[in-house]
């Protein structure tokens, strides 16, 4: 945000002319391609789109069935979506209008939107706490069970691959962490000037130098001085081997263009034989000018971005994101924004999707809210990755997940 | 006279490294750590207010409004940068080792003492360093718009956790509770009694104090209507002030005391409560508050497994006046005997921040800027290691997560471009050491680098032998001096020696 995208441009510029900077052209020795297993055709991917802070599900999808708009405008007062700034998509249920890519898409029938999802019978942690809740959701359970996360759980169960579980300026989050198998990493959102990538005979040296570095430190593969080693070593395969198909800079780009554009190429390129990929987009957690954060600069982003990915898949058929954030809202809000809440929506897009509206309405009637003044979840967190796994993906769940739950039904 | 291997650790973990000129100085003058640690902790520097040779940027406008303000806020980083670069635990070199005569040691002593002050403008390190333990615990961060469009206000936090970053826990709490930068971040600014925010109230309990599970939602609400009224001048944008109509001054049940609770006991009324006080004082909470502080001290200085007991026995130390204090927390951090141990050695990476210092430090250069282009290229560079200055992705702390946080793809490659780039800065300066230091030997060459940059343990032979070849062989294929300055420092750096805390 706040010129980045200005600032890259303007940092490539300058890199280029201070002389520091290498040619193109992949030319150290292929092992990460060995080691990574291109996909035959159609194998499925997931998307996993973290909105970070916890995006207020209603300003996206508002609930306008009969016994729910009223009591939503009543708790938000002010902050309530107007009927007018949405798009209608079912008789329930309608998109904010800052949206139109994505309800053209949920017209054409490709994004299912699961309402009222949420962790049940959570214990053991503060769910209202973004870092607590988010580690839960990221590892699929509802209790204290262990620190791995569901998508590291699920790649135990598959081919070895170090790239099986990717993420583009991410890091290496919770859910990719704590397998018994090491097959996640953290792509950069650009190789430009990364070493690996140049082609000059010094810059070639340098990279040949620091790859063998990590040859020294196999005695003790777990210290931290041998992981930076090896680190360094496959950081210059990626860049070697990937620079190549990484799309290049597009004027206006937001990071999250950018690293869903990046995902698309990688996708495209089909060398790496990722299965699930993982971005972020921050900043939902809107305490207060909720309106201005989330109609004027987040949900627009969104929306274009979410539609220039699938814009750039050359199969989009083998492809589905899962948008999805830490929690919901408090039903009633400040004076411009809404404090931590509870159930939430989970967005899924993608062809193989079968559109419409899942889960029941969590009902904003005070009445009807829980303890802390927040709205009920009833679909669990773990069906929605039930149902990605058993049904899109490949596996089984009750490995994965600890136990049996019961798929939404939003793939066809 | 100290192991010096132990100076050297206490001195790159307390700071942010120092010469072996410092280190022998620092192991000659004491006699056993505790000494060290106690007359580091004495330094007359910690004692006063800071004093500012340069002081911090008056950074731009407080609007959104304008060209790419994004550009003069990375000013103050850059002042951040330099402060740590250039700080230094020993400010003069007269050495008492070995001097018996009272009255010539008094002589001296009082020689030294005006050598220090004539450069009291240093920078400490352990004041740098503990600046940038705030820096990422209590977060406010230019990612948010109301902070961006008012960032002097960051200017006046900096300053505030450098003055009171040694000392009491619940002063600094107090201040920054009511801090304009820390009431735009967790929008404390627009909670009133009738809409109470709770944004504030919570991250105070969960990631400032407490900890998950040791408070209840509703001690959340309660702190959050404790803290209504505490906002900002709408005049100037900038100032604190206390605003009485927006105050909640009805009962609140905190930790099952019921009572007028006030966030920091100014608002006035009968019997009030001061609640941040409650949280740092023995009869409060303070037990639990000083557990959170010891393990996070441990974390950021030592390594990021402390056991329990271990905690315990720092937490006990933070708080054996009645009160958290930080000081009293950091001396027993750095004379306690794990602080010491090989595990602790080989158990942290340099962070981002630590990196860039060691790389500034390691060729005495300024944070660079291009002001033609308005290009802040190593701070941007921060960004892609997992910190850039003031731009905390979240309220949780950058620096709270395990050490392998640090260890990643676009990690190694922004280091190696960032060592890339400041050693083309370097030679542009054809006086600059970094050019001699490839004139001579590969051996001496290596040697120069890996000390300069500080690197924890003399670099593995075989890492030195490679950066030997490699020197080799650049001399080989008929590269220049400056590329050989540039390329063989970005191997020294970016190789997993220099990479280490």
């Amino acid at each position: 945000m706040l010129n980045r995208e200005l600032t890259r441009r303007r940092f490539l510029q300058a890199l280029g002319a201070s002389g520091a900077a290498g040619a193109l052209a992949g030319l150290l020795p292929e092992q990460l391609l060995a080691l990574a297993r291109p996909l035959p055709a159609g194998e499925p991917i997931l998307v996993s789109l973290y909105l970070g802070g916890g995006l207020d599900a209603a300003h996206l999808l508002v609930p306008t069935g009969a016994n729910d708009y009223g009591h939503y405008v009543d708790q938000r007062g002010a902050l309530a979506v107007s009927l007018a700034s949405t798009l209608p998509l079912t008789a329930d249920a309608s998109l904010n209008a800052v949206m139109p890519r994505l309800h053209a898409r949920a017209q054409a029938g490709e994004v299912a939107f699961v309402r009222g999802v949420d962790l049940l019978g959570a214990n053991g942690f503060d769910p209202l706490s973004h870092f607590d809740k988010t580690d839960y959701v990221m590892s699929g359970r509802s209790s204290p069970g262990g620190p791995s996360g569901v998508w590291a759980r699920w790649a135990d169960t598959q081919p070895d691959n170090p790239l099986l579980l990717s993420t583009v300026s991410f890091g290496v989050p919770r859910m990719f962490a704590g397998g018994v198998k090491a097959q996640a990493t953290s792509l950069p959102a650009s190789l430009d000037y990364a070493l690996g990538a140049g082609s000059t005979q010094d810059e070639r040296l340098l990279a040949a130098a620091l790859s063998d570095v990590a040859g020294f430190y196999s005695a003790n593969p777990a210290a931290l001085e041998a992981r930076a080693a090896q680190t360094g070593k496959f950081a210059i395969e990626v860049a070697s081997d990937l620079s190549s198909v990484y799309p290049g800079v597009q004027p206006g780009e937001s990071s999250l263009g950018r690293n869903l554009n990046v995902i698309a190429s990688l996708v495209n390129a089909n060398l790496t034989g990722t299965r699930v990929y993982a971005t972020v987009l921050g900043g939902f957690d809107t305490h207060e000018n909720q309106r201005y954060d989330l109609e004027q600069k987040l949900l627009p982003d969104l929306d274009a971005s979410l539609e220039a990915f699938f814009g750039s898949l050359a199969d989009p058929q083998q492809v589905v994101v899962m948008v999805w954030t830490e929690f919901g809202r408090r039903p009633q809000a400040n004076v411009s924004g809404t404090d931590h809440g509870a159930a939430n929506d989970v967005i899924v897009i993608g062809p193989r999707v079968a559109g419409g509206v899942y889960g029941r309405q969590p009902s904003f009637d005070p009445l009807q809210l829980d303890v802390n003044r927040n709205l009920r979840g009833s679909t669990a967190f773990e069906s929605v990755y039930a149902e990605l796994i058993d049904a899109f993906l490949g596996g089984d769940s009750r490995t994965v997940l600890g136990g049996a739950f019961a798929p939404v039904g939003f793939l066809r | 006279m100290l192991n010096i291997d132990d100076v050297a650790h206490l001195c790159r973990r307390a700071g942010f490294g120092a010469s072996d000129a410092e280190v022998r100085f620092l192991a000659a003058e004491h006699a056993t750590l505790a000494s060290l640690v106690d007359a580091l902790l004495a330094d007359a520097r910690l004692a006063a207010a800071p004093v500012y040779a340069t002081p911090p940027p008056d950074v731009s406008p407080p609007s959104c409004v304008g060209v790419e303000p994004y550009f003069e806020t990375q000013a103050l980083g850059r002042w951040v940068l330099d402060r740590m670069a250039q700080s230094r635990f020993v400010l003069s070199f007269v050495t008492t080792n070995g001097v018996r005569k009272k009255k010539k040691r008094k002589k001296l002593l009082k020689q030294r003492a005006a050598e220090e002050a004539a450069n009291r403008h240093q920078p400490h390190p352990l004041r740098e360093k503990m600046t940038l333990f705030w820096h990422g615990l209590l977060v406010s961060s230019l990612d948010k718009d109301l902070v961006y469009c008012h960032h002097s206000t960051l200017r006046k936090q900096n300053l505030l956790f450098r003055d009171r970053a040694l000392g009491d826990f619940g002063a600094l709490l107090s201040a920054t509770s009511i801090d304009p930068a820390m009431l735009y971040y967790l929008d404390n600014w627009i909670s009133t009694a009738s809409n109470p925010n709770e944004n504030y109230g919570r991250e105070l309990l969960e990631l400032f104090s407490l900890g998950v599970g040791n408070y209840a939602h509703d001690d959340v609400i309660a702190a959050s209507r404790a803290g209504t009224g505490y906002t900002i001048l709408p005049a100037t944008g900038v100032d604190p002030i206390f605003y009485g109509p927006a105050h909640d001054y009805g009962d609140k049940t905190f930790f099952a005391r019921t009572g007028n609770w006030d966030l920091v006991g100014n608002a006035g009324g009968q019997g009030t409560l001061d609640l941040v006080e409650h949280l740092v004082t023995a009869g409060g909470a303070g037990a639990i508050a000083a557990r959170t502080l010891a393990r996070l001290l441990w974390q950021f200085f030592a390594h990021f497994t402390p056991s329990a007991a271990l905690v315990d026995e720092l937490a006990a130390a933070a708080l054996a006046s009645g009160r958290v204090n930080v000081r009293d927390a950091l001396r027993a951090v750095f004379t306690h005997a794990e602080f010491y141990a090989s595990a602790t050695r080989t158990g942290k990476v340099r962070n981002p921040v630590e990196f860039v210092v060691g790389l500034l430090r390691a060729l005495a250069l300024p944070a660079p800027y291009d002001a033609a282009q308005r290009l802040d290229v190593v701070q941007y560079l921060m960004s892609d290691m997992g910190i850039q200055l003031f731009h905390q992705p979240n309220v949780f702390g950058w620096w709270r997560r395990p050490e392998t946080r640090w260890v990643h793809v676009p990690g190694f490659q922004a280091k190696q471009l960032t060592a890339g780039y400041l050693a083309v800065v370097a030679t542009q300066n054809a006086a600059h050491a970094l050019r001699s230091w490839v004139r001579g030997t590969p051996e001496s060459a290596l040697d120069a680098m890996f000390g300069a940059l500080g690197a924890p343990q003399a670099a593995a032979s075989q890492v030195r032998a490679r950066g030997v070849q490699l020197m080799n062989d650049l001399r080989a294929a008929g590269a220049d001096e400056t590329t050989l300055a540039i390329r063989v420092f970005q191997f020294a750096a970016a190789s997993p020696p220099a990479q280490m805390a």
